[in-house]
C-alpha cells in the first residue's frame, strides 16, 4: 500500500462532455520527488486536486494510507498533504505575511513560543523577513508565490503537492526552492511537482509522470 | 530621436521608504529590442510602469528625473494619452482581459480611438492573423491558458499601434512552443520599427534581444550588447541569474 | 428568437417584471409565470434545472406564509392558536403570490443570458447611457463568477491549513469570517485598480466619445415583439387600475427590492473612478487618431 492510491479514477467537470482523466491507476509514495508533466489542458491541475480530495472522482477511489479520502475532512487531509495552488493569490488570506505563516501552525496546537520560532526560521529561509508585517497581497507576484509555498511548508506535511511552483520565480529563488525541496525529501517526505519547467524538474525529480489524452504514462526523464 | 529616454530616474513609493529605482539612465532607439534583466524585487517591473505612466499617475510615490517616450514627458500626460505611444502587457494574465470574447478584447482599444467600424474591423483582422488567434476568436478569454491570455493581451495592446512595447514577464508562464511563437512575433515587430522592452528574469527568453540592461536592487549595473552579457557567465552567476 | 436585439430583450424583461409586481393575486400570476416559461422555451433556454434550485427557498416561503397570516387581516381562518390566526386564506394567497413573483422575476432575467454582455454595452450606449456606466455594468457581470471561484478556492486553502469550517462554533465562525473579509475586500480593490489601469492603458476615455466595431439594428421582428409586449402590458395595467384583477389583497411589492452586494458595487465603481479626466474630444471623432 502506497501513501496515496488512485484506483480506476475517472474525472470530468460537471456540465462538460470531455472526460479529462480516464481510468487512472497510480500510486504515490511519501518519498522522493515525482514530477507530473503534460501539455496545457491535459488535466495536471485536476489530478492534483483529486489527490487532495478537493475534487471527488466521478468513478473510482482515492485512498490516503488505505483510507478513502471521501471519509476524511479537508483539515484532516491538510495535516498529511500540503497543497500550493497554481495562483498563489487564492491561498493568501491573512492580514500580514507573518500571520499567513503562523495561521496553520496555530491550528496545529503548537505553543506560541514554538510558533514564533518556526515562523522566524521560515521567514529567514525564504527571505521574507523584511516583509513580515506587510500586507501579503501587496507583494510582487514572485514574493507571493514564495509566501504561499512557505506557509504550506511550515506545516511539515508528509507529502507536498505543488502546482506550477516555479512560475514567476527568478533563477535564484528557483534554486532556493529546489534546495529546500531536497531538504524535505532528505527528511523522508514526498514531493509532487506539477510543472512544464523542464530545467527545474530535470534537476530535482526522481520519478516522471506524463499525462496524455487523460492517461498516465510513466517516463524515465523530463 | 530616441524612442525612449530615461534620465536620472529615481523612485520611491513613500517619501521615507526604500528607493526602488536609483539614478537610472538609458536610451532606446527605434527598432531596438532591449531586455531588462534582474532578480524579482530589483525594480524592473517598476521601470516598466514608469514608461507607461502608471507611475506616478496611478500608484503615486515620489518620482524624480526624466522619462520620455517619443519626446513626450510621461509626468505631464495621462495614461490614456501615453497608451497611444507605449503598449504595456502586464505580468498577471487574469486581470488584463475583461471582455466576453477575444475579438471584443482586441477591438476595445481601437474603439476608444473613435475609429470608423471598418478600420476597427481591419485592425482586429490583422491582429488575429498575426498572432494566430483565429481558432479562439469567439472564445471567452477566461477559459484560455495563461500563455494564450498573454497573446490576446498583446494583440489588444498592439491594436493601438503604439511605437513602443513593454512586456512584463510575459513568457514566464508559457510552454516552449508558445515562447517560440511570441519570439517570432517580436522579431517581426522589430522589422516594423517598434521599440520593444522585454522585462524578464530568465536568460532563455532573451535570445532575441539586441541589448540587455541588468538591474540590481534598483540600480542599473550593466548596459551592453546582449551577446556579450549572455556570454559572461561569471557575471551572471555572480548576479545569481543562472539556474 | 435568440437573434432579437438586446434592447428588445430588455423591454420583454421590463414588461414581465412590471406585470409580476403589479398583479397581486395567485391565478393571474400563475398565468403570467406559465407565459414566461413559454417565452423562455421559444428562446431555447433550459429552465428546468434552475427551477429546482428554488427548493432552497421553500423554508423562507413557509415563514412568509405564517407572517402574512398573522399580520395581514381578513380572509378565512384555517388554523388558529389562542386567538391568533396562524394560517389564513389571505396569508396563503400572499405566500403564493411571493412564490410566483420570484419565479417570474428570476426566470425572465434568464433572457439576459441569451446575448453576449458586450451586446448589452452596445444596447445601453445606443439607449444614450454614458459608455463608462455601460462598461461598469459589464465588467461586474464578467468578474462575478471569477470572484466566486476565487472565494471557493480560498476557503479550501483555509480548511487545508487546519480550520474545520463545518465544525467550528458559531461565535468563532463569525470571528473567522470577519478576519477573512478584510483581505478579501483588499484583493477585490487591488483587482479593481489593476483593471482600471489595464483599461486606461488601452486608451479608455481618451475621448469623450467612442465608436464600436458592431452597431445594433432593430429588425422587423424586433418591432413586432416590442409592440406586442408593450401593448399587452399597458392593457393589463389599465385593467388592473380598474380593479378587475385585484381582489384587494395586501400588496407586497416592497419585499422585492433587490440590492446588489457592497463589494460588487465597489468593484464596479472603482475602475471608472480611477480613470482620469477626459481629454477634449476631437471635432470629428471619425478622423482617426489625433495627437496633441
Amino acid at each position: 500500500m502506497a501513501f496515496i492510491d488512485l484506483i480506476n479514477v475517472s474525472y470530468k467537470y460537471p456540465g462538460q462532455q470531455r472526460t479529462i482523466l480516464h481510468d487512472i491507476n497510480l500510486s504515490i509514495w511519501n518519498r522522493g520527488c515525482t514530477a507530473v508533466t503534460g501539455s496545457n489542458g491535459s488535466g495536471k491541475t485536476t489530478l492534483s486536486k483529486l489527490l487532495l480530495g478537493i475534487l471527488t472522482p466521478v468513478t473510482g477511489l482515492v485512498k490516503l494510507n488505505g483510507q478513502p479520502l471521501t471519509s476524511m475532512t479537508l483539515p484532516q487531509i491538510g495535516r498529511r498533504i500540503g497543497y500550493v495552488f497554481q495562483n498563489p493569490d487564492r491561498q493568501i488570506f491573512c492580514a500580514t505575511v507573518e500571520e499567513e505563516i503562523s495561521f496553520g501552525l496555530q491550528n496545529q496546537g503548537l505553543s506560541p513560543d514554538q510558533v514564533l520560532q518556526k515562523v522566524k526560521a521560515i521567514l529567514d529561509y525564504f527571505e521574507l523577513t523584511r516583509y513580515a508585517h506587510t500586507f501579503p497581497l501587496a507583494l510582487s507576484a514572485g514574493e507571493k508565490r514564495r509566501l504561499a509555498i512557505a506557509a504550506v511548508l511550515a506545516l511539515e506535511p508528509d507529502l507536498l503537492v505543488l502546482d506550477e511552483p516555479t512560475a514567476g520565480l527568478d533563477p535564484y529563488r528557483k534554486r532556493l526552492l529546489g534546495d529546500y525541496l531536497e531538504k524535505i525529501i532528505a527528511s523522508h517526505k514526498g514531493v509532487v511537482i506539477i510543472s512544464h519547467d523542464h530545467q527545474f524538474i530535470a534537476r530535482y525529480a526522481t520519478r516522471f509522470i506524463r499525462l496524455k489524452n487523460g492517461q498516465v504514462v510513466e517516463g524515465q526523464g523530463a | 530621436m530616441d524612442a525612449v529616454v530615461v534620465d536620472n530616474l529615481c523612485y520611491k513609493y513613500q517619501p521615507s521608504g526604500r528607493q526602488i529605482l536609483k539614478n537610472i539612465s538609458f536610451k532606446a532607439g527605434q527598432g531596438e529590442i532591449v531586455a531588462v534583466l534582474g532578480l524579482s524585487g530589483c525594480g524592473k517591473s517598476t521601470l516598466g510602469l514608469c514608461l507607461g505612466g502608471i507611475i506616478p499617475h496611478y500608484l503615486g510615490g515620489e518620482l524624480t528625473g526624466r522619462v520620455q517616450v517619443h519626446g513626450i514627458e510621461v509626468k505631464d500626460h495621462n495614461v490614456a494619452r501615453l497608451a497611444l505611444e507605449v503598449g504595456l502587457v502586464f505580468q498577471d494574465p487574469e486581470t488584463q482581459l475583461f471582455l466576453p470574447t477575444v475579438e471584443d478584447e482586441i477591438a476595445f482599444a481601437p474603439e476608444n480611438l473613435c475609429l470608423p467600424p471598418e478600420e476597427i474591423g481591419k485592425r482586429v483582422y490583422d491582429m488575429i492573423n498575426m498572432l494566430g488567434l483565429s481558432d479562439i476568436r469567439q472564445a471567452n478569454p477566461n477559459q484560455l491558458s495563461g500563455g494564450q491570455k498573454h497573446l490576446v493581451a498583446l494583440g489588444a495592446v498592439l491594436a493601438l499601434e503604439p511605437g513602443i512595447l513593454v512586456l512584463d514577464e510575459v513568457m514566464a508562464q508559457m510552454d516552449s512552443t508558445s515562447k517560440k511563437k511570441i519570439k517570432d512575433i517580436l522579431v517581426n515587430l522589430r522589422l516594423y520599427g517598434k521599440t520593444i522592452l522585454i522585462i524578464e528574469h530568465e536568460l532563455e527568453s532573451l535570445s532575441i534581444a539586441d541589448r540587455i540592461l541588468v538591474l540590481e536592487d534598483g540600480a542599473l549595473i550593466r548596459d551592453g550588447q546582449a551577446s556579450e552579457i549572455v556570454a559572461d557567465e561569471e557575471f551572471l552567476a555572480r548576479q545569481k541569474l543562472m539556474f | 428568437m435568440n437573434k432579437l436585439d438586446p434592447r428588445t430583450k430588455i423591454v420583454i424583461i421590463l414588461c414581465l417584471s412590471t406585470l409580476a409586481v403589479v398583479l397581486n393575486s395567485p391565478i393571474p400570476l400563475l398565468v403570467l409565470f406559465v407565459l414566461t416559461l413559454v417565452i423562455l422555451s421559444t428562446f431555447r433556454i433550459n429552465f428546468i434545472g434552475i427551477m429546482f434550485k428554488f427548493k432552497k427557498l421553500l423554508p423562507l416561503l413557509l415563514v412568509m406564509l405564517i407572517v402574512q397570516s398573522v399580520f395581514a387581516a381578513g380572509g378565512e381562518t384555517l388554523l388558529a392558536y389562542k386567538g391568533i390566526n396562524i394560517l389564513t386564506s389571505n396569508g396563503f394567497n400572499a405566500a403564493l403570490c411571493i412564490l410566483f413573483r420570484m419565479l417570474i422575476l428570476f426566470s425572465s432575467a434568464m433572457l439576459i443570458m441569451t446575448s453576449s454582455s458586450k451586446d448589452y454595452v452596445l444596447a445601453l450606449v445606443q439607449l444614450k447611457i454614458p459608455y463608462e456606466i455601460a462598461f461598469m455594468v459589464m465588467v461586474a457581470f464578467r468578474f462575478l463568477p471569477v470572484f466566486l471561484e476565487e472565494i471557493k478556492d480560498t476557503l479550501i486553502a483555509v480548511q487545508l491549513r487546519g480550520v474545520d469550517l463545518k465544525r467550528i462554533a458559531w461565535g468563532n465562525k463569525v470571528k473567522f469570517y470577519t478576519h477573512f473579509f478584510t483581505p478579501l475586500l483588499w484583493s477585490v480593490m487591488l483587482k479593481a485598480r489593476q483593471l482600471a489601469i489595464t483599461m486606461e492603458a488601452r486608451a479608455f476615455r481618451v475621448y469623450r466619445r467612442r465608436t464600436y466595431l458592431r452597431v445594433l439594428r432593430y429588425s422587423v421582428l424586433d418591432y413586432y415583439v416590442m409592440a406586442f409586449f408593450l401593448l399587452t402590458t399597458i392593457m393589463v395595467l389599465f385593467y388592473v387600475s380598474l380593479d378587475k384583477f385585484s381582489p384587494g389583497i395586501f400588496s407586497m411589492t416592497d419585499h422585492f427590492q433587490l440590492s446588489p452586494g457592497k463589494p460588487l458595487l465597489t468593484t464596479v465603481a472603482l475602475p471608472v473612478l480611477h480613470c482620469q479626466k477626459y481629454k477634449k474630444c476631437p471635432d470629428s471623432c471619425s478622423s482617426g487618431l489625433i495627437k496633441e
